[in-house]
């Protein structure tokens, strides 16, 4: 596998969910999430959480215990209600970003989960102190909490305090066996703490060897250099520009590794080109701070933060208190599939909501289509009877070709169950009529 | 608006220094009344957070450091009863100063960015050229204790739109004369001010909002006049955002370079073929970017040859979320980004780095590093509350060993000051061996630091005086050796953020009680060697003589 903007997205992985950059944090803070939304699935599929059960499979409300919807009454009281204005100044936005964190903190504080998510707001406000004292608190907790490892060891880098960074970069390699990510970061902070030659063993001989990854190469190239091994600094720079034709920090390598070698021809051409690779980034930059709206980024972070904290309450089981909190999610973020898609589940638990998961089902497919989206979609429209519709979903979900076995066996179901209600005549059991798959 | 409350000094009743190098804060004892201004009115000029710079020098030849202060000037929308103006104060020797500026005639109220000092016509006198928003300035010294503008008859007043940075003197060609560098920040005109808001705040824009312009480089003729020769000496050959900048021998070939600092950009390195001819190498020399390759938005520059392999490295300051940059000389002209391997930017990162100064402050031989910090933004606290626009400031001490600790909470009251620093400058102030400090804060009094450093280390202050060379020595090489120690420092005029100092050398010298041997290699000419000179003095080294000449300044007090 290929990673062409191996860079930037690894980097964007080094900055984690903090960095002001609007991409950066929408990639990690995605990455992250899934990791924790999979792991959650992936704990109560294995059934580590058997009291969610009555409420997962019935619904959240009718569940809880009266003093538990108490409980939830009187925390619920404290966030924005659905009536609640969305905040539009960034100074607004912190102000409510600043409340989640502290209300997190205050009704969940045995919760590793919501010890991340408040950590993460923390970090995001530039309050490091607290944001550290958030993931400290989660590791006494949860002394293995891959994020908790993460956030400190950002943090550490951040403060550059890169000796302290090593120890949890490692937990984090240690947790995540296979990722690639922390490894890269574990490089990378070795190199700042003087270890080339650790971090040269690493990235040569425990990184995935099919994985190229520009980030990898640039390190290489960098430790080599350190060493004055110019052959392997120029192969890795090569390899680097290989990978992503204009990498600046390539094209800075290899004029270096040039000039020592008295090459000043070469050295010269590639100081022109990364001029005007140079050149071209200022402009891009210059646009994107024309267009750059503080407020707009800040609020997909709280919208973030939120979608976490509502994923966090369902799996909780305080329905209510999700509710609330995917609903301001999608208050602050229209287009933030995930938490539609989570809300269209919390509903399509009560038949008395059935309208809104299917309306919440189709602003998730319409959001982030993909196999996922469209196969819950088709699910909501089965529930809901809908079966053209249904149908209809299915199909599109087979179409993005993952989950294709799921996506198959589901368009079976509906077709057969149409076909012994009589409710249509479908022209084959083909999911594409002319058996093309697209 | 946000409401601006006053920085911070020590508390009374707070411990002195617990670390081997003491700091005395006794700027409210010397009688400075200075204040600086930046000419703002919350309409967030782009240049207002970069004034200014400071010298230090002896104006009057009294043989005490005196001090010079940059100020910042009304812009559209300031409004004040009185003018803001530059400040002269002499150093009285009793540890008070004296405002001397309206008898010396160095009051400018330009828009004050950067200040270099030199002997330019090599009278035995240092004038001053101030590096302004709009109109520059050059005081010749007429060695009476006053000034006279000879500005236009030097033809060096520069462009009406232009925001200064820093600027040096040094001799391209080797001919003994001083030739001026000028830093061109960006071209700016009020009326077209470019407005920000981050997190929902105002903010100032950034230079790259701006189109960058070519510094400038004056040819000295010899006869009080400067030739503009930026074209055909290549300088202006590339575009940039001028800071902070200094010139050295990097690559050791006997003339002098110039390395200049940009904002938001790479940097450049000018290498000079001997002729005052330039080519930008920067990136081919490891100067341009940080050890990943980055562009920092680089703000004041130092040279030393901090471990003493006989090249000169650098330490450049940088902004928030960047560190500051350890370039460490591999010798030929190759430079490497150690900052991470040395611990040389820890406690930089989340705030915006300004002044620096290598300086021997506990005189063991190895120079340590003095950063000035305060943020652009006078709100910064409210979006972010890792920093601040008030920040304490930072001494690195250098180990020797390779590495450097940061000492700034056990040096004592001299680093508790909270301010918007910005430039910064170091000299002996009270010509007790040991080198002091002085900080110019934004908006506020400067900062005044006295060294209380306690210890049996010796050192020794040289001062050069050229004959073929120019007569400050600009660009020559000091090679004082000491036993095993030998340490190399050249001679620079105009440096850190903006400013000047260092017109005698010091080097500390441990525990070493005689000095072997020290070499001078005077620019464009000969090397000359002194044998076993003495310590804790003040020696005056003349080209083409053999003797030094051991000076008998006055001592003095720095602060009631």
């Amino acid at each position: 596998m290929r990673i062409l903007a191996g860079a930037a997205a690894m980097r964007s992985v080094q900055f984690l969910i903090f960095h002001k950059s609007p991409t950066r944090s929408l990639l990690i803070g995605s990455i992250l999430l899934i990791t924790v939304i999979a792991g959650l699935v992936g704990l109560y599929r294995v059934g580590r959480f058997p009291f969610l059960d009555p409420f997962l499979k019935h619904g959240a409300g009718p569940t809880a215990s009266a003093g538990e919807d108490l409980r939830a009454v009187e925390m619920s009281a404290e966030l924005p209600d659905e009536a609640a204005p969305v905040p539009k100044s960034a100074a607004d936005i912190r102000e409510e970003m600043h409340r989640l964190a502290a209300w997190l903190r205050r009704w969940f504080p045995d919760a590793a989960d919501a010890g991340i998510i408040a950590g993460r707001l923390e970090y995001h406000l530039g309050d490091m102190d607290a944001a550290e004292d958030a993931f400290q608190s989660v590791l006494r907790l949860a002394p293995d909490n891959v994020h908790a490892h993460h956030g400190l060891a950002l943090i550490d880098v951040a403060r550059s305090r890169f000796e302290q960074a090593v120890p949890h970069f490692r937990r984090v390699v240690g947790l995540s066996p296979g990722a690639v990510g922390p490894m890269l970061e574990l490089a990378d902070t070795l190199i700042r703490t003087g270890r080339m030659d650790e971090a040269v063993d690493l990235l040569e001989k425990d990184f995935p060897s099919e994985i190229e990854s520009v980030w990898r190469a640039q390190m290489l190239g960098q430790c080599y250099l350190h060493r004055g091994d110019l052959r392997r600094a120029r192969m890795m720079y090569e390899l680097a520009l290989m990978l992503q034709p204009e990498d600046p920090v390539a094209l800075t390598g290899l004029a270096t590794v040039f000039s020592r070698l008295n090459d000043r021809e070469q050295a010269a051409a590639f100081t022109e080109r990364l001029g005007r690779v140079r050149e071209r980034e200022r402009e891009v930059a210059r646009q994107t701070r024309l267009a750059h709206d503080d407020a707009a980024s800040l609020a997909q972070k709280l919208a973030e933060a939120y979608g976490d904290a509502g994923r966090f309450c369902a799996v909780q089981g305080i329905g209510l208190l999700a509710e609330r909190l995917l609903c301001r999610a999608v208050a602050l973020r229209p287009d933030d599939g995930k938490a539609h898609l989570d809300l269209a589940e919390l509903y399509l638990k009560r038949e008395d909501r059935l309208n809104d998961a299917i309306a919440h089902a189709e602003a998730a497919a319409a959001a982030s289509p993909g196999a996922a989206t469209n196969l819950f979609l088709a699910r909501t429209y089965q529930a809901a009877g809908r079966s053209d519709e249904a149908l209809d979903a299915a199909r599109k979900a087979l179409a993005f070709g993952e989950r294709w076995p799921e996506a198959l066996a589901l368009y079976r179901q509906l077709t057969e169950s149409r076909e012994r209600n009589g409710s249509g005549t479908p022209s084959s059991t083909s999911p594409f009529g002319s058996s093309e798959r697209p | 608006m946000f409401v601006i409350a006053g920085g911070c000094r020590r508390p009374t009743g707070e411990p002195s220094a617990t670390g081997p190098i003491a700091l005395e804060d006794v700027s409210d004892r010397v009688g400075i009344t200075f204040r600086h201004t930046d000419g703002s009115s919350g309409r967030r000029y782009i240049l207002e957070p970069m004034s200014a710079g400071l010298a230090l020098f002896d104006y009057d030849g009294d043989g005490r450091i005196d001090i010079y202060f940059l100020n910042g000037a009304p812009l559209p929308g300031y409004e004040s009863s009185t003018i803001p103006r530059n400040a002269l104060w002499r150093n009285n020797g009793d540890g008070t100063f004296t405002d001397v500026t309206e008898q010396a005639g160095v009051g400018d109220t330009g828009f004050g960015l950067g200040v270099v000092v030199a002997d330019y016509d090599n009278d035995g006198h240092p004038d001053i050229f101030l590096n302004n928003y709009g109109r520059n300035v050059l005081y010749h010294n007429q060695g009476d204790g006053t000034f006279e503008d000879v500005t236009e008859k030097a033809g060096v007043a520069g462009r009406d739109d232009c925001v200064g940075a820093g600027a040096i003197f040094l001799d391209i060609e080797g001919d003994g004369d001083l030739d001026l560098y000028v830093g061109n920040y960006l071209s700016f005109d009020p009326s077209r001010n470019v407005e920000r808001m981050v997190d929902g705040m105002r903010h100032y824009p950034s230079p790259r909002d701006y189109l960058p312009i070519p510094d400038s480089l004056f040819r000295n003729d010899g006869d009080g006049k400067f030739t503009d020769i930026s074209m055909e000496s290549g300088i202006a050959a590339v575009a940039g955002t001028a800071m902070g900048m200094i010139a050295a021998d990097i690559d050791g070939d006997g003339d002098t370079d110039v390395f200049v600092l940009n904002d938001v950009a790479e940097n450049f390195l000018f290498v000079n073929d001997g002729g005052g001819r330039f080519e930008e190498r920067a990136v081919e020399a490891g100067l341009a970017y940080n050890a990943q390759g980055e562009e920092n938005a680089s703000m004041g520059v130092d040279a030393a040859d901090y471990d003493h392999d006989g090249w000169i490295d650098f330490y450049m300051t940088a902004y928030e979320d960047e560190l500051t940059i350890l370039y460490k000389n591999l010798g030929g002209g190759f430079f490497e980004d150690v900052t991470r391997l040395t611990d040389a930017g820890q406690g930089t990162y989340f705030h915006v780095n300004w002044g620096v100064c290598w300086a021997d402050f506990d005189n063991d031989g190895n120079p340590d590093v003095f950063v000035a910090n305060g943020h652009t933004e006078d709100n910064a606290e409210l979006r972010r509350p890792a920093t601040a626009w008030r920040v304490a400031n930072l001494l690195l001490r250098n180990t020797g060993d390779g590495k450097f600790v940061d000492v700034s909470s056990q040096a004592g009251s001299g680093m508790r000051p909270v301010f918007a620093s910005r430039g910064a400058a170091v000299a002996d102030l009270d010509n007790d061996g040991d080198l002091d400090l002085v900080i110019l804060n934004s908006r506020e009094a400067p900062t005044i630091v006295r060294n209380d450093t306690r210890n049996d280390n010796h050192w020794v202050q040289i001062l050069l005086e050229g004959k073929t060379a120019n007569r400050d020595g600009v660009g020559s090489q000091v090679k004082v050796i000491t036993g095993e120690l030998v340490q190399l420092q050249e001679r620079h005029a105009g440096r850190g953020y903006q400013s000047h100092w260092g017109d005698r050398l010091h080097f500390g010298l441990g525990k070493h009680t005689k000095i072997d041997r020290v070499e001078v290699r005077w620019l464009g000419g000969t090397t000359e060697v002194y044998d076993n000179l003495p310590v804790d003095r003040f020696i005056l080294l003349r080209q083409g003589s053999s003797q030094y000449e051991v000076l008998d300044l006055p001592k003095g007090r720095l602060g009631r």
